[in-house]
């Protein structure tokens, strides 16, 4: 577990780079106070959590290595790159391709919109990175697979925890604004990946 | 109010000259000191690069236009930086094209630009990505780092009007038609650049490569690329090909603002967090203003918001020029605002176009040697 834990940690870095763009642009686009963000950032992490779970169930009960299949992979980033352009045109007020369809799930999600984040966590976390793929290596065979995965959880969480706090920022509206932007073109960068995955088979 | 008495030098042949001296000075020991001989054509071209520059920092400071004259220093060296750059690479590897193996080889220049996209590796991940050498060559790491880090804490995001040899191209396109086909252009735009920042410095930590350089960037289209070997690099050069033409060319064009400057590249985002440290400054005098809004009309930067300057400002001066009554002028922070005009104008623009010379100068001078070559 502690090796779990390391691993997580020493891999923290990597685990922003691949996964700050996403919760990143969320909490500026939605620009809440500090104490919001952090809820934003929970239902992202708890999203995070649950597919780990998942795949540390699935290694418990078949004892080697969890593949997750290309499709799969392609669907999630595109549905990541729809919820993105969620965060990015759903409170738009100007006509731009697709808003009102993307503000009608918007306003729907009122209220509810760490739920978005929640599914934007699970999802990007179907896409396997290197990090998942060592531990996923150094957990077949042992016995505390959930624990470990848990740990590995507990350690990647470190750098995301300062996010939230740019909710302190005072020009909210660049910060909304840039946001906004940021999530637009992750959208575009998480479909550009799903289609390149499924061209590639 | 004489909108030209604000400046010492406006008109006064005695006092301009005094200002200039010290400057022709200044590019003649940058131009002529470390060059020496070459053939007919280079000499030439040495001295009429000398003139040149030397002529526009006159009529600056004469005329009191900043942005006038700055402006065609400024966009000729954007073109002449890129005949002599392309020169370059056709000389040392006989082609504008670069192979993976280069790129991977440490043997690709790179640009200032890519600096926006080490910084989260390198704090984060320990590790400098990028395809250049660390302490060898034109355009190694560390220099770069040096010489952004230098203009960045002098002229904050007065590089991108004063130093960058790329900005000199939306800056001319900006300029054609002497009226914009499109009137309007929402000023929350330029956030997008500032998004851009953002998503490619992390993009990059996560590709392990420069993102923008590798998959975005329009001057790509005018300096080297990838060569086309597959589909990935046949789209790269299609996406590099497209943001020039739209970003750099029509939509400047047509809206008369400097699109790609002021909302799409990422270091004009983090030079602007810079001018939160500079001390130099365009600030408007509340008190003298009118509210005729040509400050933001001409803007090229999408800078101006309620007749303001805002952190995206890059001191070219157009607004100070386009202002009637003076009220927009050069200033250096803490100072009173109406007060020292001149000095503030003369302080910033001394180190701006030092910087200008030094960058452009030897690129300036290059290019127009091989046109002259051209010819004789
Ligand atoms: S915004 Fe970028 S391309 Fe434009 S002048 Fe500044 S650094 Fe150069
Ligand atoms: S505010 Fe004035 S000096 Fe600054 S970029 Fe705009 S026109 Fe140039
Ligand atoms: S151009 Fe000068 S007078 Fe007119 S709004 Fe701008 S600062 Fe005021």
């Amino acid at each position: 577990m502690v090796e779990s834990l390391l691993i997580g940690l020493s891999t923290s870095a990597s685990c922003v780079a691949q996964c700050g763009n996403i919760i990143l642009s969320i909490i500026m686009a939605e620009n809440k106070s500090v104490g919001r963000s952090y809820g934003l950032l929970g239902g992202f992490m708890l999203g995070r959590l649950l597919i780990y779970s998942g795949i540390s169930a699935v290694i418990s009960l078949i004892d080697s290595a969890a593949t997750i299949p290309a499709s799969v992979t392609a669907v999630s980033l595109i549905a990541v790159s729809a919820i993105m352009l969620i965060y990015s045109v759903g409170k738009t007020k100007q006509l731009c391709l697709g808003h009102r369809f993307t503000r009608k799930i918007y306003s729907a999600c009122h209220g509810r919109i760490s739920l978005l984040a929640f599914a934007a966590g699970a999802l990007s976390s179907l896409n396997i990175c290197p990090p998942i793929i060592s531990l996923i290596a150094s957990s077949i065979g042992t016995k505390a697979v959930f624990a470990n995965f848990v740990m590995f959880f507990i350690g990647t969480s470190v750098f995301f925890l300062p996010m939230p706090l740019i909710g302190a920022i005072k020009n909210t509206e660049a910060v909304t604004k840039t946001g906004r932007a940021a999530a637009l073109i992750v959208s575009i960068i998480f479909l550009a990946k799903g289609i390149g995955i499924i061209i590639n088979g | 109010m004489n909108r030209k008495s604000n400046y010492w030098g406006t008109g006064r042949i005695g006092k301009s000259i005094l200002l200039f001296a010290p400057m022709m000075m200044l590019i003649m020991l940058m131009l002529l000191g470390s060059a020496s001989g070459g053939d007919a054509a280079t000499q030439i071209a040495r001295l009429i690069t000398i003139a040149f520059f030397g002529a526009m920092f006159f009529l600056i400071i004469y005329t009191g236009k900043t942005d006038k004259w700055r402006a065609v220093a400024f966009i000729v060296s954007a073109l002449l930086f890129c005949i002599a750059f392309i020169h370059n690479l056709i000389l040392e590897r006989g082609s504008m094209t670069f192979s993976n193996a280069e790129e991977l080889s440490c043997t690709i220049p790179f640009c200032h630009i890519v600096t926006t996209m080490m910084i989260i590796p390198a704090a984060v991940k320990q590790t400098i990505l990028f395809p250049g050498s660390l302490v060898e060559g034109f355009a190694s790491i560390s220099a770069m780092f040096v010489i952004v880090l230098c203009f960045s804490i002098v002229l904050g995001r007065g590089f991108c009007s004063w130093g960058c040899f790329y900005g000199g191209w939306d800056d001319g396109t900006s300029r054609i038609l002497r009226k914009p086909v499109i009137k309007k252009v929402n000023n929350s735009y330029k956030w997008f650049s500032f998004a851009m920042l953002i998503v490619m410095a992390l993009w990059s930590a996560e590709a392990a490569e420069p993102t923008y350089c590798s998959w975005l960037c329009p001057f790509k289209a005018v300096t080297e690329n990838e060569r086309i070997i597959d589909t990935i690099t046949l789209i790269k050069n299609i996406i590099f090909t497209l943001t020039f033409a739209v970003l750099v060319v029509v939509l400047p064009l047509l809206t008369k603002k400097r699109i790609q400057c002021a909302t799409f590249c990422p270091m004009g985002a983090l030079l602007s967090l810079f001018n939160k440290i500079n001390i130099f400054e365009v600030k408007n005098d509340t008190s003298k203003c009118i509210g005729c809004g040509k400050c933001e009309k001409a803007c090229p930067m999408l800078a101006i918001e309620k007749r303001c300057p805002t952190l995206t400002c890059s001191k070219c001066g157009k607004c100070v020029d386009a202002c009637p009554t003076g009220a927009m002028r050069f200033h250096i922070k803490g100072t009173p605002i109406d007060k020292h005009t001149t000095i503030a104008r003369t302080l910033f623009i001394f180190p701006a176009y030092t910087f200008l010379v030094t960058l452009c100068g030897g690129s300036v001078a290059n290019g127009l040697a091989l046109i002259i070559n051209l010819f004789i």
